[in-house]
């Protein structure tokens, strides 16, 4: 399904990328230049981007972990040492060659080498260097160590989350790491499409805690407001009632039914139209206020059906429903096999693979074109073909682990 | 001065509630002129009720005031860097004006339930036929086509949906829906996505397009490694609070004070040997089933045990500040009034305050990311058809007199009509 030097296509074909980031935020940014279009170098330590090294993993070894291969699709591969002189070198000669760079460095160690923002600009003017980070460029976290827990512990995110008289709870999924690398996106493809009207580039800092905030700017508004702090509720949020998730007979389902035209069409639903009128239910605060008096039909009419059958009966009667999906329901779900969401990928190594494809689908894309690289898969094409440099030259540089 | 990339780019902007005003939010930040349309009739439903009965935390000091619709704090945050307008568009002449708008537009953006703008005699057929170069993106919660297109599709259902709620909750009880809806603040980040990769578009094809970007498919995108694993491994991660199956200490801790918490990762051996100096050695650390990653987590509970008698008697920002110091990835639990005051976002300066006219002066979020040195530039939202004047009189030369008749007939107005509204 892929060969080595296809054209690119689509909206951000004539684009060129440096993908020097590591991990997951800088790396989905640049995922998303590369299968829009654009023309992505994904430069990695000789040792490999760590990320080959979490899971999910289909083998233990640098060319199968899931989450790396998907992240970046459609890149072309190189290594480079950035410790070594020559290999800064190198690195100076793409930055020349590109329209954008991204880093994950800890601020101030790309700089030290004479890689720095500054570096760049006077070889190039017109580069745009997104730099992704944990906490940014400067302020006093800026060599603190963060995974996803950290970042939601400290963007206010972890302590909303669960029971009030239990620990907080967060999620087992890197989601503000690709939401921090979807930000970047933005930010670098604004930054690019401002540039064809001339001008210099400009330096994007996305310090990754500040994305968790985007999560919440009504909480942090709130309470600017008039001090109020939110807290966790659990399944229960005080005020709004039926919001929450019900056992069925083979899962779970979502319900929110809390506004009084959905409400109506639950007590439809369930056959039991004087609910509708009973007063300790009348509005979503008292329905709140007596929820388990309420959970007594509710609790059993779910339990006996399947959620497939309780997400669509639910919705075509006007119901606000979800089934909790397993990633086998997502897999198969019928909405998504209709719109075509998934693209299957040939994995070197580890055969066919399923991926959510692009995110919105743009006219002009051919899908994908080549699956995550082998470390240095493309040193010769991109160092030669891309950058002129000659074979002996090339192999020269691999022979002192510059590469 | 600030960056402004997306400097004459216009954007007329049908978007409510919040994925949809995030993307735009972040557009208007950037640059683009964010011209958002509501209705007398219909209000964004965040500008709130017209008569408050409920908590009223969401105005100035618990205060609605005498025009809560221009005070609520959910709407103010949101819209900032907009222009506000009303326009009727199930009326011919609120119709006619609004293709007269597109003219002059780059961008149409809503979030309508599917199929709405077909409905108004306003969809894509007919915008492109005003302006070829039109750009329509449309941001439904399960895309435009497919069976469950017409689906109700709030936080919690695409939580659900999408894979991510059933990934959290205790061990011991049901999935939990989140504090804060993400799937909104994921969508609205996807839209702008979908609005500039669309003007790449038409740089390059000379001709506008329509997009379709599905909330579930956009947050699902997000679900990947979940995916993965499932392929690989036919296993489902299953919901255990916050611990992991591989590594401890890992998880959150309880500090001093009142649901004051501390979250650990700590993982390699040499992020141990790291914990254990940030801990002065205590003997309990050198315990021989500690000193490996698979005995760190087959005795997890007893691990931590000791960790949280060692967290339970400090304060959580003395806790961080100890651990990582000697570089261990810990963060305290911060709420929102803590992270307002934290020092890291005050270095950024990443609140700033913002005067506005009915709310008050009061602090508002900043942006995910920076561009350049300079700081971004806030205007206040728009109060109820605030530019009114300016977008009709200036941008389409409507004579004063013509918008007064539009007031009158109520095709546009500053001030919402009750009975009508979505509450």
């Amino acid at each position: 399904m892929t060969t080595e030097k296809d054209s690119t296509t689509g909206p951000l074909q004539g684009l060129k990328i440096v993908d020097a980031s590591e991990g997951i935020a800088g790396p989905f940014c640049a995922k998303l230049f590369a299968d829009y279009g654009a023309d992505v170098i994904k430069v990695e330590p000789t040792g490999g981007d760590f990320m080959r090294r979490a899971g999910p993993m289909g083998r233990p070894t640098i060319e199968a972990s899931g989450t790396w291969l998907y992240l970046n699709t459609n890149k072309r591969g190189v290594t480079l040492d950035l410790t070594q002189a020559t290999g800064r070198d190198v690195y100076l000669r793409l930055a020349r060659w590109a329209d954008l760079v991204i880093d994950s460095s800890a601020p101030g160690v790309l700089a030290s080498r004479g890689l720095g923002p500054a570096d760049l600009a006077a070889v190039n003017p017109r580069l745009v260097v997104a730099s992704v980070t944990s906490f940014g460029q400067s302020g006093p976290y800026t060599e603190y160590r963060a995974n996803e827990m950290v970042f939601c512990a400290l963007g206010g995110l972890f302590i909303i989350t669960g029971e009030r008289d239990r620990e907080p709870i967060s999620i087992a999924l890197p989601r503000i790491q690709f939401l921090a690398g979807l930000h970047a996106y933005d930010a670098a493809a604004a930054a690019l499409f401002g540039l064809a009207a001339g001008g210099d580039g400009v330096h994007i800092d996305v310090p990754i805690v500040n994305s968790v905030v985007s999560c919440l700017q009504n909480a942090t508004t709130v309470f600017s407001y008039s001090g109020y702090q939110w807290e966790r509720v659990g399944n229960f949020r005080p005020g709004a009632y039926p919001i929450s998730v019900f056992a069925c007979a083979d899962g779970h389902v979502s319900l929110a039914a809390h506004d009084e035209i959905r409400w109506k069409a639950l007590c439809t639903l369930l056959g039991r139209p004087e609910l509708h009128d009973d007063p300790r239910f009348r509005k979503s605060p008292l329905r709140a206020e007596n929820r388990h008096a309420l959970d007594e039909y509710l609790v059993p009419w779910f339990r006996d059906k399947t959620k497939f059958e309780l997400f669509e009966l639910g919705q075509k009667s006007g119901v606000g429903m979800g089934i909790v999906a397993t990633p086998e329901d997502i897999l198969t779900l019928p909405q998504h096999l209709a719109r075509d969401f998934f693209v299957t990928v040939d994995q070197p190594g580890i055969g066919s693979v399923r991926y959510p494809g692009v995110p919105f689908k743009v006219p002009g894309l051919a899908g994908p074109r080549r699956p995550a690289p082998a470390l240095g898969q493309h040193n010769a094409e991109v160092y030669q073909d891309v950058l002129g440099y000659a074979e002996a030259d090339v192999n020269a540089l691999f022979h002192n682990r510059v590469i | 001065m600030p960056h402004q990339p997306l400097a004459g780019i216009r954007v007329l902007d049908l978007s409510q509630i919040w994925a949809g005003p995030w993307a735009t939010q972040l557009l208007g930040a950037l640059g683009a002129e964010i011209i958002k349309i509501e209705s007398t009739v219909r209000m964004d439903p965040w500008r709130g009720p017209l008569e408050p009965t409920g908590p009223k935390h969401r105005y100035p000091q618990g205060d609605p005031g005498t025009e809560p619709y221009n005070r609520d704090a959910f709407y103010n945050s949101m819209n900032r860097n907009k222009l506000g307008i009303t326009l009727d568009l199930t009326k011919p002449e609120g119709k006619d004006l609004f293709r007269r708008l597109v003219g002059i537009s780059d961008v149409v953006f809503e979030n309508f339930r599917s199929g709405q703008m077909d409905k108004f005699g306003l969809g894509w057929t007919e915008l492109s036929a005003i302006r070829p170069e039109i750009i329509l993106v449309s941001l439904p919660g399960f895309g435009g086509t497919g069976p469950y297109k017409d689906f109700i599709a709030w936080g919690p259902v695409l939580e659900a949906v999408c894979g991510m709620a059933g990934l959290v909750g205790y061990a011991d009880g049901p999935p939990i829906l989140s504090g804060s809806a993400y799937i909104d603040a994921i969508s609205g980040a996807g839209a702008c996505a979908a609005i500039l990769t669309a003007l790449f578009h038409r740089r390059q094809s000379g001709r506008g397009l329509h997009v379709d970007v599905s909330q579930l498919e956009m947050a699902t995108t997000f679900v990947a490694p979940v995916l993965l694993e499932y392929q690989f491994r036919q296993v489902v991660a299953r919901r255990q609070g916050t611990r992991s199956d591989v590594f401890a200490p890992y998880g959150c801790f309880r500090c001093r004070g009142d649901d004051q918490w501390i979250a650990i990762a700590v993982e390699s051996d040499a992020d141990w040997a790291r914990f254990r100096r940030a801990v002065g050695d205590a003997p309990w650390t050198a315990k021989a089933e500690f000193q490996t990653v698979l005995g760190r987590a087959q005795h997890r509970d007893e691990l931590h045990r000791q960790v949280e008698a060692w967290t339970s008697g400090r304060d959580k920002y003395e806790a961080m500040k100890v651990l990582q110091d000697e570089g261990v990835a810990a963060g305290a639990l911060l709420n929102a009034g803590e992270l307002m005051n934290d020092p890291h976002f005050v270095a950024q300066k990443f609140f700033a305050a913002v005067p506005h006219a009915a709310a008050g002066t009061y602090t508002y979020p900043g942006l995910p990311f920076s561009l350049g040195a300079a700081e971004t530039e806030w205007r206040p939202a728009p109060h109820l058809g605030e530019h009114n004047q300016y977008v009709f009189g200036e941008l389409l030369g409507l004579p004063a007199d013509a918008i007064q008749g539009l007031t009158d007939r109520g095709i546009v107005g500053t001030r919402p009509v009750p009975g009508k509204q979505a509450y």
